[in-house]
Parts: C-alpha cells; sequence; structure tokens
C-alpha cells in the first residue's frame, strides 16, 4: 500500500507488466522525447524502452496497426493522448476492435487498450474537451473503463492488461496529479462498481470529475442529515447493473452524474436500467444531471456553464428527500 | 527465374483454376442458385496466381478483393464458398461473409468491409514481423481506387516510417467501381503515390503471369530483409464492378473486347505450352475440365450445407472473451 499520483500509479503498472509481458507495447506520437513520453510524465524501466514505439501524427493509422497487432499476437497499448482524437480512430476502436473476435468466428482477438485522457477542466476547447465514453457504449465487444482514483487506476489497467478484449482506457485530464492509497498488486474485476460510501437517502451514481463534485456536495447535504450512497461506475461498459439495482431499492432516491451533454449518454441507460429493475421501490422518478445539449466553449468560465455545478448537485440531492 | 516445365504446367492449372472457380461463380450466381453479391476478378488470374504462387510458408496476405479464387485455394475452396453463402461450414462460421474474413493457418486477412482498414491492420502484422524478427514479409493489396483511402495514405507513411517488411501491390484496372481512375484521381502512374511517402516503387504489365511472378519474388526478397516497396500491377477487368453491373452504361466495351482477345493470361499460357510442345491440347483439356468439375463439386458441397443457427449468432462468447 503506498500514496500515489493516478499518473504514476499508471506508470507503474505499464512498467512492471511490461517487464512481465514482452509482447505489450506502448504506441504514441512524440512519445521518445517529451514531457508527456519518456521525458517526462511516462516514466518506465529502461530496459522496455524498446517496445516504445513513435507515431506519426496519424490516428486513424496507427490505431489501425495497433488493431493487427493484437491480431497478430502483440499486446498495444495505443495512447491517442486527447479522448477527443478517439472519433479519429473510430474505425479502429469501434468497427474493427469491438467487432473482430465476431466476425471471424472467435478466430482473432483484439487484446489492445486504447488510451486516452477525457473531459473539461483545463481550457482546452472544443476538440480536447470531451467526455466520450457514451460515444462507445453501442460497441457491444468493447469494454470502456473511467477510472476516478489512483487505486482504480492502477487496478483496472492492471485488469485490462490480464485479460483479451480490446479496452477503450479513459483518465480524466484533471485528476492525472490527484493522490490515493494503492494496495499492491491491486485488480478490480471488470465490470464491478465501487459503492465508495453507503448511505441510506440517496444513491448518487458519478465517476472523475462528476464524482469529484459530487463529492462537494455530498458533504454539504450531510450537514443536514442527508445520507447519501455514492456509487462509482469504474467501467461504463460493461456497467454494474445489480449494484446500481441493490442501492436504488435500498434508497428509493436517485441521481445519476454525467459531464457529457445529457441526451442519450450513459445515465440515460443506468436510468432505463434501474427503472426496469426497481419500479416498486422507487419513490421519486430516477434523476439525471448532465453537461448541457450544447458544444463546450474555451476558457475555464465560459466551460463551468456547460457542465452541472456543485451547487447543481447539491440542489438536486435535495429535491430528491423534499 | 527459372521454370521446369512441371512448373509451367502447375502455373497453367493454377490460371485455369482460377478462371472456371470466377465462372462456375458467375453461372450459379446469375441462375439464382447462389445468393449474394459477387465482385468476380475474370481476366485477372496472371495477377492473383503470379502474387500467390510467390507466398513462401513464413509470409502473410492481405489481399484486394478480387484475388477471390486464390483465397479459396488457401481456406479450402469449399470452405470459401461456404463463408460467402453465409453457412455455417464457411471459415469464418458463415458470421463474415465476403469481405470480413481472416484464417490464421493460412496466414490470410484479417479483412473488412471499409476499404483501406485491412490494408491499415496489415502494418500491424507487419509490425509484429519486425519486432518478433519472423522470417518473411507481409503482402498487401490494393485496387486503384482503395488508393484513394486516406487510410491508406496514413499506413503507406508508417510502413516507410517504421520500415516494415512489406510488399505493397496495387491492382490497377483502371476502373473504381463505375469511375474512371484517372477521373477521380491525380495520377495515371499509381506507383508514384508510393514515391510520395519515401517508398520505393515501379509499374508493371498485370496480365503475363510470369512477370508478376518475377516482380513478387524480387519484391519479396527485399521484404522479408526488411526493405519496403510497392508494385502497381495494370491490369483489364472485363466485368463490371459486381455481377449484374451494366457496365455498357458507363464502360466503352472495346476496352473489355481488346483485352479478351489480347490479354487473356489463361488463353497466353495455353499457347505458350503449346508453342514450346510442353503438352499436348487433349492434355490442356483435360486441365479445364477436371478443374472446372474440381469448382462445381466445391460450390455443391457448400450449397447443400446448412446455415447457421440462431443460437450460433447469439452466442455471447463471440462478442467477450471471458474477463
Amino acid at each position: 500500500m503506498a500514496e500515489k499520483m493516478i499518473m504514476n500509479a499508471f506508470n507503474e503498472v505499464l512498467g512492471e507488466e511490461m517487464k512481465k509481458d514482452k509482447d505489450i507495447i506502448f504506441v504514441a506520437e512524440s512519445v521518445k522525447g517529451t514531457v508527456f513520453g519518456l521525458g517526462g510524465m511516462l516514466a518506465l524501466p529502461e530496459e522496455v524502452h524498446d517496445r516504445v514505439i513513435d507515431a506519426p501524427i496519424s490516428e486513424a493509422g496507427f490505431a489501425a496497426a495497433c488493431v493487427g497487432a493484437a491480431v497478430a499476437g502483440k499486446h498495444p497499448v495505443c495512447d491517442l493522448m486527447f479522448a477527443d482524437f478517439t472519433s479519429l480512430a473510430y474505425q479502429a476502436i469501434v468497427m474493427e476492435a469491438a467487432k473482430l473476435r465476431f466476425v471471424t468466428n472467435n478466430q482473432a482477438e483484439v487484446p489492445v487498450v486504447f488510451l486516452a485522457c477525457q473531459g473539461q477542466g483545463i481550457s482546452g476547447g472544443l476538440h480536447h474537451s470531451n467526455n466520450v465514453e457514451g460515444w462507445f457504449m453501442q460497441a457491444p465487444g468493447l469494454v470502456v473503463m473511467t477510472p476516478s482514483t489512483a487505486a482504480d487506476t492502477a487496478g483496472l489497467f492492471r485488469a485490462a492488461l490480464h485479460q483479451k478484449n480490446p479496452v477503450l482506457f479513459l483518465l480524466h485530464k484533471t485528476q492525472l496529479a490527484a493522490k490515493g492509497e494503492v494496495p499492491d498488486d491491486y485488480v478490480v474485476p471488470i465490470g464491478k462498481a465501487d459503492v465508495v460510501q453507503e448511505g441510506t437517502d440517496v444513491t448518487v451514481i458519478a465517476s472523475q470529475y462528476m464524482r469529484a463534485y459530487a463529492e462537494k456536495a455530498i458533504k454539504k447535504v450531510e450537514k443536514d442529515g442527508i445520507s447519501v450512497e455514492l456509487i462509482d461506475p469504474r467501467t461504463i461498459l460493461p456497467y454494474d447493473r445489480e449494484a446500481f439495482a441493490a442501492s436504488a431499492k435500498k434508497t428509493g432516491r436517485v441521481l445519476i452524474l454525467q459531464e457529457s451533454p445529457l441526451t442519450g449518454g450513459p445515465a440515460a441507460e443506468f436510468s432505463a436500467a434501474i427503472t426496469e429493475d426497481c419500479f416498486a421501490e422507487l419513490k421519486k422518478p430516477v434523476a439525471r444531471l448532465g453537461g448541457a445539449n450544447t458544444s463546450i466553449p474555451y476558457g475555464l468560465g465560459s466551460e463551468a456553464a456547460v457542465m452541472p455545478s456543485v451547487a447543481d448537485i447539491e440542489a438536486a440531492i435535495r429535491d430528491l428527500v423534499k | 527465374m527459372a521454370y521446369t516445365n512441371q512448373d509451367y504446367l502447375d502455373i497453367y492449372t493454377d490460371l485455369t483454376y482460377a478462371r472456371e472457380c470466377s465462372l462456375v461463380i458467375e453461372e450459379y450466381a446469375l441462375s439464382g442458385r447462389m445468393p449474394g453479391f459477387q465482385h468476380p476478378g475474370i481476366g485477372d488470374e496472371a495477377l492473383m496466381v503470379g502474387i500467390f504462387s510467390e507466398l513462401q510458408e513464413g509470409d502473410w496476405i492481405v489481399p484486394e478483393h478480387r484475388a477471390r479464387p486464390m483465397v479459396g485455394k488457401l481456406t479450402g475452396l469449399d470452405k470459401w464458398l461456404a463463408e460467402i453463402m453465409g453457412k455455417k461450414m464457411g471459415f469464418c462460421g458463415g458470421l463474415s461473409g465476403d469481405s470480413h474474413f481472416f484464417n490464421k493457418e493460412a496466414h490470410l486477412g484479417p479483412y473488412s468491409g471499409f476499404l483501406g482498414q485491412a490494408q491499415a491492420m496489415a502494418v500491424g502484422r507487419a509490425l509484429q514481423y519486425k519486432l518478433d524478427k519472423v522470417d518473411g514479409c507481409v503482402v498487401i493489396g490494393c485496387g486503384d481506387g482503395t488508393l484513394n483511402e486516406g487510410v491508406v495514405g496514413e499506413a503507406l507513411n508508417l510502413i516507410a516510417a517504421w520500415k516494415l517488411p512489406v510488399v505493397w501491390y496495387i491492382q490497377n484496372n483502371g476502373w473504381s467501381i463505375a469511375s474512371k481512375a484517372t477521373d477521380v484521381t491525380g495520377l495515371t502512374d499509381m506507383s508514384q503515390r508510393a514515391q510520395g511517402y519515401g517508398i520505393p516503387s515501379g509499374t508493371y504489365d498485370g496480365t503475363d503471369v510470369l512477370t508478376v511472378k518475377e516482380v513478387m519474388h524480387e519484391a519479396m526478397a527485399k521484404a522479408r530483409k526488411g526493405e519496403p516497396s510497392l508494385v502497381e500491377f495494370q491490369t483489364k477487368r472485363w466485368t463490371g464492378h459486381f455481377l449484374g453491373d451494366p457496365q455498357e452504361l458507363y464502360r466503352d466495351m472495346s476496352e473489355v473486347e481488346y483485352a479478351k482477345a489480347n490479354k487473356d493470361p489463361v488463353k497466353k499460357m495455353r499457347e505458350f505450352l503449346l508453342a514450346h510442345k510442353t503438352a499436348t491440347e487433349e492434355e490442356l483439356d483435360a486441365i479445364t475440365a477436371a478443374q472446372h468439375q474440381y469448382c462445381v463439386d466445391q460450390m455443391e458441397k457448400a450449397l447443400q450445407s446448412p446455415d447457421p443457427d440462431p443460437a450460433d449468432v447469439l452466442n455471447p462468447a463471440l462478442v467477450y472473451a471471458p474477463f
């Protein structure tokens, strides 16, 4: 057990696993020299540096190459840097990686991890700020991971590398330096949510940036005696339907948070599942808060306008217990 | 290269097999006995036989989409015909059909329903070959039309920049579906694309099987040593884009008549063998009859085989491996 930043928790697992599994390769743009790569953030042991591959600026091409390399027996970690760029690699991720096992009748498998940082919070502007997890919920065959803590980052990334399905591994760009306790050799089972804290009055379901905001809102409402059960999904696909249902049956009041625009996102899927499973026990309709149905502007002040705030979340929790 | 008489006869047998395979498919498809769209390579036998006959044990191929009879030869013709009919006996369980196939034992694919994607994924196979020092090369094929996909440009650059063991061949038959290649491309000599990305290249006659073999033999030897190259083979497409495509609507058919009269690779090989007294008319006719019957037999076998069950299609093991 040790306290680590999310970025370091990730690097350490990558380094350990690359030493053990000689088929893991790490493919990214400008990875050798810069502060984002071996020159800084990506600290990896010397002995694995020959499997760190510099890619040209051609996301569609090198993502497809990583799919092909995975079919050929390698274990690529394909770093797309910003989650928005998954749109350039959409074919490789959704049309090939997620579907090759099926269409080849289980003869091809694609053990590739697509890595990217998502979300708002650094004034990245329109094309460097999107939360993309909802885009990939409709890709059966793909696993979508969204860890919020150092422990979950280490545990889910290790789990991703220990299995054969393609994974989209989404870190939040505001959380890379966030610290947390990480147990040694930690593995998180895929598709299992984390009950972050137990409560009796309201269930809140949130991950990453929205979880951080929810935790602040929860502290405020607890002062007035409202007891909140906080659940972090950890994986968006597959998601822990049973954990959501167990909590919803206990509290009868559910709030689901989502950073991306509200319409058609993961919160809608979770809400439908909870309503199907817990209709008799729900005291109020399942509530959702999400990003505004618009695009992300430049500038931190304007950015805040399109995302739920701590105050919005607090008001929504209070509304559920009225 | 030096060829024995038997080598020449084997080449003729392959050319005849490829021709008869396409003709049998055409016959069964146009008479309604065989379902689905077909994209024949009638007239292209020199290209497909020339390339596939140069594959050695350690090599891998992701071909362009008209080399189908030779794909069938790698997988077993009955299993390939069953696959393109969506039958359970197909080598991908009937789930792929003609466009998304993969066969590990045959060192083939994966292919894709998106033109250009299979070629980009093949770059990954070549990367694995380089990293694992595999004794072999990766042959990647595309048509003149596919050459214009953006991801193909990215793939060519990756091959050049990462110095991958690849021979990339372009099957330039002058038609990108129903558009003249030169109307939708800025080049007439497609091999210049490779030079744009830093890969040595050349343009050759794809209707002569011995030319194709010589060119591929040399290029593949270089690739196995880690030197990529690109070869453009100019050929003629005899049919429309797909079987039933009324190509008279967009094509000057004298082009097709000329090719059939002067560039028929099966006829050329036959005349060569007769001229050199390597075989008699009767012996060559016997080869044609045998190949025709073989293709008919495999077609009947595939046609009579069962469809997949719904349970096969809905098998969850096809979606996720155990976590």
